[in-house]
């Protein structure tokens, strides 16, 4: 017994990886309806990048990092006209963490190409803080000025030497060594935004405006924290500029062997999901994360569906014996048009009905969902227990002289009881429609209303969330069933511990 | 007891399983009311474009000719618009026609018209359509899927019966609502299409749970074992003899199946899930009950269409039931009778 447990166990985080990547992909075919509502090709292309949909699905064999990114505009970059002045400011863009790509190719441009492209890094030397703000926008003498900013300064383009400069100004937080970072522009920024910390005293508040500092200038973006900023304030600032780096960190970091073959996976929508999911509680609902949402919402819907399948349940068992005991009778009858009535009216309807005869609160939406799952069962138990009644062993008892009631009660529940067990594992990922039925037109804030916006807007971490959520919720209904079965059947006990 | 005491025909032929149950399904009063409450509903979704249209039935040409169905039969619009209507639908109003909002019933809109003025009778007539050819479609192409693959992974048994049990498991796990509100979304302007990959998608694994059982458990049995020791082929088995004594369940569980298709369909349209729907369907037309519950006339046709399909399915579904069910050579009016008698 025990080992197949394990084994089934041992199944469920297969079940749900294959769950989340068949979602996935289904879930990246719908059109995003926000990428559709941009209206530039500016604010297009910060919305895919937001979105995640700059990279592939599932694989990204060549990520697009800073060296590849700033190669790629170098070409262009020392060429006239708007496509040369595109790969300049991109660069410009990229800004530091190009440096080190660029520079060492700056000799092997012709001496026109060379001046122009030198001269396009003219606003990186502002904006680094540097004196030299003429000379390098001079054709003539920028490109022999970078040369020689990166025979000086080319050693201070090391990720050790930036990590140690990061953990001093987060330590200490002088001016100095502010300037210090501000030379060496985006090249600091991912060190930065690992040291970056959430914002909770004096100290980390002052410490991440440093940071935060640092960042915005090197990349333009102007998100600070203020003087005077509380905790909440500077949290919310920080949270922000870690969205920004999630989906803008590639252009300002060159990737090395191993970060390549992390990229490879993590670079990539799911791989960036995946990580949300483990790191964010399930990714992001809002300003709040998905599991916090969740938390707000899915007590209301899972009382609406439990609720519902047991009372379904235990309404369906009574019905089911008292049809079974009066088989053929009036009675039966009046019982199965009873049920067939209560499922024939769609819940929609007696949702609608109950809510414009004022009803209110949570138990009347359970009940109306409980009423569309009642036909199965009661017709489930009823058959079962006929059956039960016509084996040789019951008409034994009854020739005994045992009572109607002890014959009902004790074989045939024993007996039917088990397929409905079989049964109701299925239940709640029906009854979850029935549920944002009922949220719906009763106005409770469940996961129904929350689906429904998360469609409408292709939230990804939501829906992924409720698939993995009701996946996860099957999965284990299932094998709780078959380890009830097991207990209660001898024969499938027998079956479960490989002695068949 | 013989099974039945029914004359003629059947006593010139062989008594097989399936004369049976045809003769038992001739004689279900249960299942001759299914057919008739679906059928009902069938032809008016086949045919609402003759119940509810603005394009007359009967026109005269300005030659003096008369035309049968012109608006099928006369594509030019101009030559159209010369004709003369001498009989027009018996609703006057197509589906999409806006007029005045929120009439009560009168002779004109037989059932009054929804808050966007559309005549609710037309969009009954037409939701039909939206609900039954799906389900159909989805049901069908689920039964074929399911029998095709739990029919091998049955047979074939070993690897392929595990990886099926666990594929059938995984799917399981989806809720079938989410599954056809993101083909709705995928799809952005959703048409039938939708419904039917996402219910297949999901409704396949039930069907190959089912024959996968069946076939584990009559592989063994003496008539598939004769069959075989006869040189017959694995497809001939599984076709000839185990598919041909698992029709009952799957059959049952397709006719249940339809109202399930119906019922969901009616769910999204009614909470505009994935994306808002352009064709007439009983769940919009529901929606727009919820948002007016005093106008009755708005809530009821709907209602009514779907208990139909409803009733009607199960109906149809117990007859089924009863009707194949080998082990049951009773007449069905034996079972009042105590079981001490009724088993002899």
């Amino acid at each position: 017994m025990l080992p197949r447990l394990l084994r089934r166990l041992l199944w469920v985080p297969v079940t749900l990886l294959t769950v989340s990547l068949l979602t996935f992909l289904v879930l990246s075919t719908i059109p995003d309806p926000i990428l559709a509502r941009a209206a530039s090709d500016a604010e297009r292309t910060e919305v895919m990048r937001e979105r995640d949909l700059d990279v592939p699905l599932f694989w990204n064999l060549a990520p697009r990092d800073a060296r590849v990114r700033a190669l790629e505009a170098w070409k262009e970059a020392g060429k006239e006209g708007p496509a040369g002045d595109a790969a300049r400011a991109e660069i410009v863009r990229i800004g530091g963490a190009a440096l080190p790509h660029v520079l060492p190719a700056l000799d092997a441009l012709a001496p026109a190409e060379r001046a122009r492209a030198a001269c396009g890094l003219a606003p990186l030397v502002e904006r680094m803080g540097l004196p030299e703000v003429e000379v390098a926008r001079d054709p003539e003498h920028a490109a022999r000025y970078w040369l020689r900013f990166w025979d000086d300064r080319g050693i201070e383009f090391r990720s050790a030497a930036v990590a140690s400069a990061v953990e001093r100004i987060s330590r200490y937080r002088s001016d100095s060594r502010a300037e210090e970072l501000a030379e060496l522009d985006t090249y600091a920024l991912e060190a930065v935004m690992e040291a970056m910390p959430t914002p909770s005293e004096r100290t980390t508040i002052d410490e991440a405006r440093a940071l935060v500092g640092l960042a915005a200038r090197a990349t333009r973006r102007d998100d600070r924290i203020a003087e005077d900023a509380s905790a909440s304030e500077a949290t919310a600032v920080v949270v922000r500029w870690r969205r920004w780096w999630e989906a803008h960190r590639l252009d300002y970091v060159t990737l090395d062997g191993p970060g390549r073959a992390t990229a490879a996976v993590l670079e990539t929508q799911y791989g960036r999901w995946a990580l949300r999911a483990v790191t964010q509680k399930l990714g992001r609902a809002g300003d709040a994360t998905v599991a916090r949402e969740l938390r707000r919402r899915a007590p209301l819907t899972a009382t609406i569906v439990f609720g519902a399948v047991v009372i379904a349940y235990a309404a369906a068992m009574a019905l089911g014996m008292i049809a079974a005991a009066s088989r053929g009778r009036r009675l039966d009858i009046a019982i199965a048009m009873g049920v067939l009535a209560l499922v024939a009216l769609p819940t929609a309807v007696l949702a609608v009905g109950a809510r414009a005869a004022g009803a209110e609160g949570i138990v009347v939406p359970t009940l109306v969902v409980a009423a569309g799952l009642l036909a199965m069962p009661t017709r489930l138990m009823r058959s079962s227990l006929i059956s039960t009644l016509n084996r040789s062993y019951v008409r034994a008892a009854v020739a005994r002289g045992a009572s109607r009631s002890r014959i009902i009660g004790l074989h045939g529940l024993k007996n039917g009881f088990l397929p409905i067990l079989t049964q109701v594992t299925l239940e709640p990922p029906a009854a979850l429609g029935g549920a944002f039925v009922v949220e719906h037109v009763f106005g409770l804030r469940g996961v129904g209303a929350g689906t429904i916006e998360a469609l409408a807007n292709r939230d990804v971490d939501w829906l992924m969330a409720i698939a993995l959520v009701a996946a996860a919720t099957a999965t284990f209904g299932v094998l709780a069933a078959d380890l009830i079965l097991a207990a209660a059947d001898p024969r499938v006990r027998r079956f479960f511990s490989g002695a068949s | 007891m013989m099974p039945f005491r029914r004359k003629s025909r059947l006593a010139a032929g062989p008594i097989t399983h399936g004369a049976i149950a045809r003769a038992r399904l001739a004689r279900s009063s249960r299942f001759a009311l299914g057919v008739a409450l679906l059928g009902t509903l069938a032809l008016v979704g086949l045919f609402a474009d003759l119940l509810a249209s603005t394009d007359p039935l009967l026109a005269r040409r300005p030659d003096g000719g008369v035309m049968v169905l012109p608006a099928l039969f006369e594509r030019d619009p101009a030559r159209r618009a010369s004709l003369l209507p001498i009989v027009g639908a018996p609703v006057p109003h197509g589906a999409h026609e806006l007029g005045a909002a929120l009439l009560s019933p009168s002779v004109d809109h037989p059932l009054g018209t929804d808050t966007q003025g559309r005549d609710v009778f037309a969009r009954v007539a037409f939701g039909a359509r939206t609900a039954l050819g799906p389900a159909l479609a989805a049901v069908t192409i689920s039964m074929v899927l399911g029998i095709v693959l739990g029919g091998a992974a049955g047979y074939l048994g070993g690897f392929w019966n595990r990886s099926l049990e666990r594929l059938v498991q995984t799917v399981g796990t989806f809720p079938a609502i989410l599954v056809v509100a993101i083909a709705r979304a995928i799809e952005q302007d959703p048409s039938a299409l939708s419904i039917v990959v996402g219910v297949a998608f999901v409704r396949w694994a039930e069907v190959a749970r089912l024959i996968r059982a069946e076939v584990l458990r009559e592989r063994g049995e003496e008539y598939v074992l004769a069959a075989k020791a006869l040189g017959a082929s694995p497809a001939r088995v599984f076709v000839g003899h185990i598919l041909r004594n698992s029709t009952g369940p799957i059959l049952v569980s397709a006719v249940f199946g339809i109202p399930s298709v119906a019922l969901l369909e009616a769910t999204l349209s009614f909470l505009s899930l994935g994306a808002p729907v352009a064709a007439a369907s009983w769940g919009e037309t529901l929606a727009e009950a919820a948002r007016r519950p005093e106008a009755l006339h708005l809530l009821a046709p709907p209602t009514l269409a779907l208990a139909t399909t409803l009733t009607g399915s199960y109906l149809i579904a117990d007859a089924l039931r009863d009707a194949m069910d080998p082990k049951k050579s009773r007449r069905r009016s034996d079972a009042r009778r105590p079981p001490a008698h009724a088993d002899a």
